[in-house]
């Protein structure tokens, strides 16, 4: 086992890396009712606009990746020529593409425009410090808020031999993680997959793998775990992760798991962040955290969850549920453009950059979010619910406090 | 409670060519159109017109009230009234487009369009899914109040403003000096305040100082003693809604060199403030300074903006017993020069829910009639004012409103330095003459006029006789649905 107080783990650098594909946020079209009167160049700040320079008696077309969507043009085009529509389907895509692009903490003006509240991880605002508990100063003295988790077995006490630790604790497995974001094998081309490694083994981090892979990929073993199934039987081997669907009822299983050596459990919901029975997968994870909790063994194993993580926002919130560290596919095939690139050649230091670039963005927001709150090491908020606010609770202490009456079938949205 | 008449600024309609033509729908006119010129006979608001010694009609959209009447006479079927296209791709969820729509045309003339359905807006939440119990008979009363009292402690000077809002910090840099000016005149006219923000107080807002509150941030950019005393409210910003937790941001492109001088720092580096302030790690130390500002101007009215953490509560009841006036309390979903988007929803409580948890523990404690509560934070029309005050504020904070007033359609590009196509969020030398002084504090004059307005019709619906006695009646509220 690692010592436990480590100097704060050094992070790649982010760099540019580009998008390919969809560079543009807004699909700008310039219809066939434009006059060529070149109102919209004078009036677009951004250079969206330009004359055609072969023959300026004409519009070119407009440049959309330059476009930010202020309408202006639109507003103000006499024929109503111009149109512009957002581009991609979700926010979330392009959040990712732009910390994928940049490395960078997104930071806009204008406040949140946003559904006031929501499912899921949308009806959970995490907690912060207002006067008192100061723990850093501004963006500034981040480099001591440590993001790094220590996933695996524990022993559930030390046993000390002749003034020492007994040896057997040595001998259980665990890793350190520099933050809490593991990756999740992704069934995509070989190119694809070795990208991710060496992002994986360049940040420090683990992917979660089929045995196949792990034998597949032999260089880039030391960050691997290997997913095996509940039924397998092989889950306190060294170096395994024990897959886990999550759904109602699943307490009893894994409290089981943690009385029975296993080491990292590996709670794994749909896509959508649903489980398979149809519920938000972070209630049954708090569920899962509380149950073990109950039973004093939440500290022999980890809990690392998957399934819906497409937002930085979303890591501390599912670790606040209870789980150790979360794992993540579907943002790391956003960020190398997988759907766009399947018949073009990938490059591997694009892509490698691509994907510390997002890591390095979430990681910061993390920083963002750890120093809002007041804490200075991401392991203090794991199950720690106390530091945020869930939506039920707040409603329900608002109809209390102002006496509403509640009418059941009232289309709340 | 006074019976006086008090005179009110005057609406003077300031009118914006574009903005002005834009509304929730359109009419089209095909080329089925012969230019007979029926429409124009039938428009009793003369929205087409066929001008002299031309064969052809044209229709003016800032006219138009969309009565169908044109449609339904053309002898050809020419004409027909269709959804807006902007209003897909224009505002969010939160600031829908009716909501702006209808902001740009109460700036414009003064009184609210009764044809824009605006009084919430599609978040699904909070102000949203609050209405007000009307009465089908509304009160007859003369007079109804709008003023509310700004320092209730029984030292100190009074301070009252005609009206339950005030202007909200936004700082030069953040905005440009034009739109600064532009706030403070409305402010004067309208015998409320405007704040400077944490960028410093430019000299050209010293004529309106009796209207300009100076704010005292974590960064300290621009406090001096001379701010200090030229103000009659001075306000410590402690959080900020939409970034809890962090600190001022005011990215590099918008460090021009006067923003930089104004703040005594480098141009073109990007300023982030600390969080929180370092002299401030307990509300005794709150108290300090409390009495800092009052050994400079002792008769100086003091605000604490703070953010809505879960313990919003026990900072407001710290923040009387140190000794400040107003305690005013800034929701999660409050407008932001720039803040990081995950800033931005994710931390502290939306405002909906924190003020009357603040209310009710103040009144709880006993007190509540000493101290003021102010809400700000997602306010986005004179709905949510009244809605927030019912909740239990006595007043409430406004920004965002003041800035689509101007023409702000909420594109989110504050943060860059020639970001703002319109003039308002920029400190680009060039772009900042885009708005003239003149033209934008009559908009604002107008906004408020138009809100003035509609806040004496809802008091008046719910029948209160003053706005402070509205203060805390959720009773006159319906809160819709039960749904989470």
């Amino acid at each position: 086992m690692k010592p436990f107080h480590q100097p704060p783990h050094q992070m790649p650098h982010s760099a540019d890396a580009p998008s390919k594909s969809m560079a543009s946020q807004f699909a700008v079209r310039r219809g066939d009712e434009c006059a060529n009167c070149g109102l919209c160049k004078r009036v677009c700040i951004y250079g969206v606009h330009e004359r055609l320079e072969e023959d300026p008696r004409f519009m070119a077309p407009p440049k959309q990746e330059m476009c930010r969507g202020c309408l202006r043009c639109v507003m103000e085009c006499p024929r109503n020529a111009i149109t512009v529509v957002p581009n991609a389907d979700s926010d979330v895509e392009n959040i990712i593409l732009f910390e994928a692009s940049t490395g960078k903490v997104p930071v806009s003006g204008a406040g949140y425009g946003g559904r006031f509240g929501g499912y899921g991880f949308d009806g959970i605002w995490l907690d912060m410090s207002e006067i008192v508990r100061p723990t850093r100063d501004g963006i500034h003295g981040r480099e001591y808020i440590s993001t790094v988790v220590e996933i695996g077995r524990f022993p559930p006490y030390l046993k000390f031999g002749d003034g020492e630790v007994e040896k057997s604790m040595e001998e259980l497995f665990t890793i350190e993680v520099p933050f809490p974001i593991l990756f999740r094998e992704v069934s995509a081309m070989d190119s694809v997959v070795e990208c991710i490694l060496e992002a994986t083994s360049k940040l420090g981090t683990y992917m979660i793998v089929s045995e196949d892979t792990y034998d597949a990929y032999p260089s880039y073993r030391d960050n691997m775990l290997v997913e095996v199934d509940v039924e397998s039987g092989m889950m306190d081997e060294q170096r395994t992760i024990t897959r886990v669907e999550v759904r109602s009822g699943i307490e009893e299983l894994v409290y089981k798991l943690f009385k029975n050596g296993c080491a990292i459990v590996h709670l794994t919901a749909r896509g959508d962040g649903r489980s398979y029975d149809g519920k938000f997968a972070g209630d049954i994870v708090e569920s899962v955290h509380d149950y073990l909790m109950s039973k004093g063994v939440r500290e022999v194993a980890s809990i690392v969850f998957s399934g819906g993580i497409l937002k930085a926002e979303h890591v501390p919130k599912s670790l606040i549920l209870g789980a150790d560290a979360v794992a993540i596919d579907k943002p790391l095939l956003i960020a190398l453009e997988y759907a766009d690139c399947l018949s073009s050649d990938l490059s591997i230091d694009w892509g490698v950059q691509r994907i510390i670039n997002l890591m390095c963005s979430w990681r910061d927001q993390l920083l963002e979010v750890l120093g809002a709150m007041g804490m200075r090491d991401v392991r203090r908020i794991r199950g720690e619910k106390g530091r945020a606010m869930f939506m039920r609770d707040l409603e329900n202490e608002f109809i209390q406090n102002c006496g509403f009456e509640v009418h059941e079938n009232d289309d709340g949205t | 409670m006074t019976t006086e008449l008090k005179i009110y600024p005057k609406v003077k309609i300031a009118p914006h060519s574009i903005l002005d033509s834009i509304n929730t729908k359109v009419i089209v006119r095909n080329e089925n159109c012969i230019a007979c010129g029926t429409c124009e006979s039938v428009c009793i608001n003369k929205a087409h017109t066929r001008p002299r010694g031309y064969n052809t009609v044209i229709t003016l959209p800032e006219k138009c009230e969309f009565c169908g009447k044109c449609v339904e006479n053309c002898p050809m079927n020419a004409l027909s009234i269709e959804r807006n296209m902007l209003m897909d791709v224009m505002g969010d969820s939160r600031w829908t487009p009716e909501l702006i729509i209808s902001t740009w045309k109460q700036a414009s003339t003064g009184s609210s369009p009764t044809s824009i359905e605006c009084e919430v807006g599609r978040s699904g939440g909070g102000f949203d899914r609050l209405h007000f119990k009307f009465r089908d008979r509304a009160v007859k009363k003369e007079y109804v109040d709008t003023s509310i009292e700004l320092n209730k402690r029984e030292s100190g000077p009074r301070i009252r403003i005609d009206v339950p809002w005030y202007g909200g910090g936004m700082s030069y840099g953040s905005i440009s000096k034009n739109v600064m000016l532009a706030r403070a005149i409305a402010a004067k006219e309208w015998n409320t305040f405007t704040c400077t923000g944490e960028g410093g107080y430019p000299e050209e807002l010293v004529p309106y100082k009796d209207h300009v509150i100076t704010q005292i941030a974590t960064g300290l950019f621009g406090v001096s003693e001379e701010t200090i005393k030229r103000a009659r409210i001075v306000e410590f910003k402690y959080a900020q809604g939409a970034k809890p937790g962090l600190g001022g941001h005011l990215l590099a492109d918008k460090v021009t060199p006067d923003v930089a001088k104004m703040r005594e720092v480098v141009p073109y580096r990007s300023l982030f403030s600390p969080f929180p302030f370092h002299s401030v790690y307990s509300i005794e130390d709150h108290k300090k300074h409390v009495d800092w500002v009052r050994a400079i101007k002792p008769e100086l009215v003091v605000s604490a903006k703070v953010s809505t953490p879960s313990d919003v509560d026990m900072v407001a009841i710290g923040v009387y017993y140190a000794g400040a006036n107003i305690v005013h309390i800034d929701g999660g979903y409050g407008g932001t020069g720039a803040a990081p988007n995950i800033a931005k929803k994710n931390i502290a409580m939306p405002l909906e829910y924190a003020i009357p948890k603040v209310h009710r523990f103040l009144e709880h404690e006993g007190v509540r009639d000493e101290i003021v509560l102010i809400a700000s934070g997602g306010i986005r029309s004179v709905y949510d004012i009244a809605k927030a005050i019912a909740l239990g504020a006595d007043g409430a904070v406004i920004g965002t409103a003041e800035l689509v007033a101007l023409g702000c359609r909420r594109c989110g590009n504050c943060e860059s330095g020639r970001g703002c196509p319109l003039g308002i969020a920029t400190t680009d030398p060039e772009l900042s003459c885009e708005i003239d002084v003149d033209w934008a504090s009559q908009r604002l004059i107008n906004l408020f006029a138009s809100w003035k307005e509609q806040l004496v019709e809802i008091l008046r619906k719910v029948g209160v006789e003053s706005v402070e006695e509205l203060r805390g009646r959720t009773d006159l509220l319906r809160y819709e649905g039960a749904k989470i």
